[in-house]
């Protein structure tokens, strides 16, 4: 970004400034810690401790230049390669750009404080030692930029800036799934297993640069050579996929979104779902490929799936976090119960992710309740097809009674109608453009959330009242009955307020469409 | 006499306190190629939105093809063809699955509207770019695509919302040609523009707007005949010329800037 004169201009160099003596203080406080790590590695008779801190320099090396792109100072390096220079130098600063990120000078004084350590404990090996980190400082820094190189072609297409996000999704997931795993494996005394694991990474270490830079280091001289090749085999990789990258650069490929383009053109007819008239096969259509691409909105859906997973197959700690995984029924409720709270994220702001397209719906020779019939067909199969699904293995994995499972079936559908009914009507009256390129575009409106909070709750409150009357009055067919009713109820009201709707939005025509085309999306 | 195909009674749309459009009588026969012109803010797109479903009146009748549009809307929208301010476009769609999806809402079959989509992005020249997505187009390809998505249906009226602003000149002249043969068969067209020349090379008819009324309305000739420039020789004026001086022309007497 350019920075023009603005007047939070001092702010912000206050902020950069105290971010780069927090960035020193810590640097200086955890490469003690690399000190003594050294230190004890050498005398303590625990070498592969040395290995290890190693590993940590690469992997923070590696990654946090990525993670931390955003915050580090100083000017892209873009920027610089505007002049006109030639392309050693033009590489060299290349290169020292990657070496003045603030995590790249971390990790550079981490070694430095290995090396300080070394020198102490074993001045013999402290010119070896020097040369080697050396060559692995070069490495790192080539690697980073190789790495970088490829991160920016990627984020510079549409479909990349998505799949980061996605990826970050599930990175976001990671720290949960170890939570329950490790809980698992805590209860169960098991983590004494991770033994073999490590033990069968120890090659894997042998040729990976973290490993041949120790073993080079700590073998003896007969057996220095074969690792110091492997460390110069992956400098010279690096440096070649470094020069072809920076070559490219150079020469100014752009970073555009690059399509093929196809020689002949062919259209694809459209769907025609059986059993359903055309346009509304087409209305289906659209929304299924719209729904491909937000890829946010599906890992949304995946979330209950993998919950699933852990409340059916995880064993202890899992399955007390949720009361209802002790009978067989509860899971298939249970299951039911988180897949419908993910419904409003799709149902109550239909509009949404039509943006500009909204429009469109009006200029169709359609009536409008075809419209958001179609729409609710498309996002509810959905819900319905991972149900069901999901629902035939917990029945073939947990031996439900059948009439649980047309009970909990039938309840599940009443209320997802319900759910869209509802849903419709916050449509209409609180349209909210979502972005999809945007992390942090929310789905629905706010008023949209907290209205599916309160509607969610009161359906939440009805089917208590339903579960303990048929077991204090012993009424055992009640919760079947009033799941039916349900049904019916459901399937009035969602008539209903689908005339509502219709009727809202050809009142309120240009407001919708005002917000869902704005340029600027309110949070 | 010729058919009436699209009529307007005191039309009227406000925002608020703002009057929009006011009182608007139109009248549009088969055939015509009506061009409604009117400086930034007149009212051109909020009267073509109303004609087209995109926005009600706050009151008044707007009849096409004799019927009432609001009582008629499903059938009527079905015969004409528009492309509105904003192209309401699904950008997510790639061009060739967007003017496919077009086609089907308007009851085209499926090999039908597979044939007129291949057509179509050829004659508009997109069809290299056929496969993506349209959020991806430039501004002038998604007006291309507007453009085709207004036709796919075989409409008998098109409403263009500014159609040349931002098509290359190519584009244009195949633009103009596909608009007189859509005349020369039966089709009537309304379309607005602030391109003065392509309106006076092909409009038959014309309507100015300023401050949401109607001040001039007719063929280009009628319009000629009524305005009167001061000190003007006796060649025919320009609609340049007569447009000027019907919205009150150039302020020449206020200095241009004068920091610039
Ligand atoms: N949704 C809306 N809400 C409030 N005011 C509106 C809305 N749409 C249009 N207006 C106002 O109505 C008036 C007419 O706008 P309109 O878009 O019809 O002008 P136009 O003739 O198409 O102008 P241009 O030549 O710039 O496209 C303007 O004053 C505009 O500010
Ligand atoms: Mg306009």
């Amino acid at each position: 970004m350019n920075s023009f004169r603005r007047p939070g201009r001092e702010v912000e160099v206050i902020v950069q400034v105290l971010g780069t003596v927090l960035m020193g203080g810590f640097a200086l406080l955890t490469s003690t810690g690399f000190f003594f790590g050294a230190t004890a590695a050498l005398n303590q008779g625990i070498p592969w401790l040395m290995n290890v801190l190693l590993w940590v320099v690469f992997v923070i090396w590696q990654f946090g230049p990525v993670l931390f792109e955003g915050y580090s100072p100083g000017l892209s390096f873009r920027e610089v390669a505007r002049y006109p220079i030639r392309f050693p130098v033009y590489s060299f600063l290349n290169c020292l750009y990657g070496l003045s990120d603030p995590v790249a000078i971390t990790c550079v004084v981490w070694l430095f404080a290995m090396w300080l350590a070394i020198m102490m404990q074993k001045p013999a090996w402290a010119p070896l030692a020097a040369v080697l980190f050396l060559i692995f400082i070069v490495l790192n820094v080539l690697c980073n930029r190789v790495i970088i190189g490829l991160l920016e072609r990627f984020q510079s297409t549409r479909r990349g800036r998505e799949m980061m996000i996605v990826i970050f999704l599930i990175l976001m997931l990671i720290p949960q799934l170890f939570q329950f795993v490790g809980r698992d494996l805590e209860r169960a005394g098991k983590l004494g297993r991770l033994k073999p694991i490590l033990t069968a990474l120890l090659p894997v270490n042998r040729v990976s640069p973290p490993g041949a830079t120790f073993e080079t280091l700590t073998l003896s001289a007969s057996e220095k050579l074969m690792p110091l090749a492997i460390l110069l085999a992956y400098t010279a990789i690096a440096l070649l996929l470094f020069l072809r990258q920076s070559r490219k650069v150079y020469q100014g490929e752009i970073y555009a979104e690059g399509y093929a383009a196809r020689r002949e053109l062919k259209v694809d007819p459209g769907w025609s779902l059986p059993g359903i008239d055309l346009t509304i096969s087409a209305i289906v259509e659209k929304e299924m490929r719209y729904l491909r691409q937000n890829l946010r909105m599906l890992v949304a859906l995946a979330y209950p799936a993998i919950i699933l997973i852990f409340i059916v197959f995880g064993r202890g700690g899992a399955r007390q976090m949720f009361p209802l995984a002790h009978s067989a029924s509860g899971v298939l409720c249970g299951f039911g119960a988180i897949m419908l709270l993910g419904v409003p994220n799709m149902a109550y702001n239909i509009f949404g992710f039509d943006n500009e397209g909204f429009g469109r719906w009006l200029l169709a020779p359609l009536p409008l309740r075809k419209v958001i019939f179609g729409k609710n067909l498309a996002h509810a199969s959905i819900f319905a097809g991972m149900y069901l699904l999901v629902g035939m293995i917990v029945c073939a994995a947990l031996k439900v009674a059948w009439v649980s499972v047309i009970t909990i079936t039938i309840a599940f559908f009443a209320i997802l109608v319900l759910q869209f009914a509802v849903g419709n009507v916050c449509s209409a009256q609180w349209p909210k453009k979502v972005e999809l390129t945007r992390m942090n575009s929310r789905f629905v409106s706010t008023a949209g959330v907290y209205t599916s909070l309160l509607v969610s709750l009161v359906i939440g409150v009805i089917c208590a009242l339903v579960m303990a009357a048929s077991k204090f009055l012993e009424l055992d067919a009640l919760p079947l009955l009033a799941s039916v009713i349900g049904a019916a109820i459901a399937l009035l009201v969602y008539h209903l307020l689908l005339n509502r709707t219709v009727h809202h939005v050809y009142e309120h025509l240009e407001n919708i469409e005002r917000i869902l085309s704005s340029l600027t999306t309110t949070a | 006499m010729a058919e009436t195909v699209l009529e307007t009674q005191a039309l009227r749309r406000t925002f608020g306190r703002l009057v929009a459009v006011d009182n608007l009588h139109l009248s549009v026969e088969r055939q015509q190629f009506f061009g409604f012109l009117g400086p930034n803010g007149a009212g051109k797109s909020t009267t073509i939105k109303m004609l087209t479903g995109l926005l009600r009146p706050t009151n008044g009748e707007i009849r096409i093809f004799g019927k009432d549009f609001e009582k008629n809307s499903v059938e009527l929208k079905r015969r004409i063809g528009v492309v509105p301010e904003g192209l309401a476009l699904f950008e997510r769609l790639t061009g060739a699955q967007l003017l496919n999806f077009v086609g089907r809402m308007y009851g085209l079959d499926r090999a039908t509207a597979v044939r007129r989509t291949t057509e179509l992005l050829e004659f508009m020249d997109l069809a290299g770019s056929a496969d993506k997505l349209v959020a991806d187009y430039s501004h002038g390809m998604k007006k291309k695509t507007a453009l085709a998505a207004a036709v796919i249906h075989g409409p008998e009226i098109l409403f263009l919302d500014e159609p040349f602003e931002g098509v290359d000149a190519i584009a244009a002249t195949t633009l103009k040609r596909l608009l007189q043969r859509f005349i020369s068969h039966g089709g009537t067209i309304f379309l607005t523009s602030h391109v003065l020349e392509v309106v006076e090379r092909l409009c038959t008819h014309i309507g100015i707007i300023q401050n949401g009324r109607l001040v001039a309305s007719g063929s280009l000739d009628e319009l000629r005949s009524g305005v009167r420039v001061a000190g003007h020789d006796q060649s025919p004026l320009t609609l340049e010329e007569i447009f000027l001086q019907v919205v009150g022309g150039v302020k020449e007497d206020v200095e241009v800037l004068s920091w610039l």
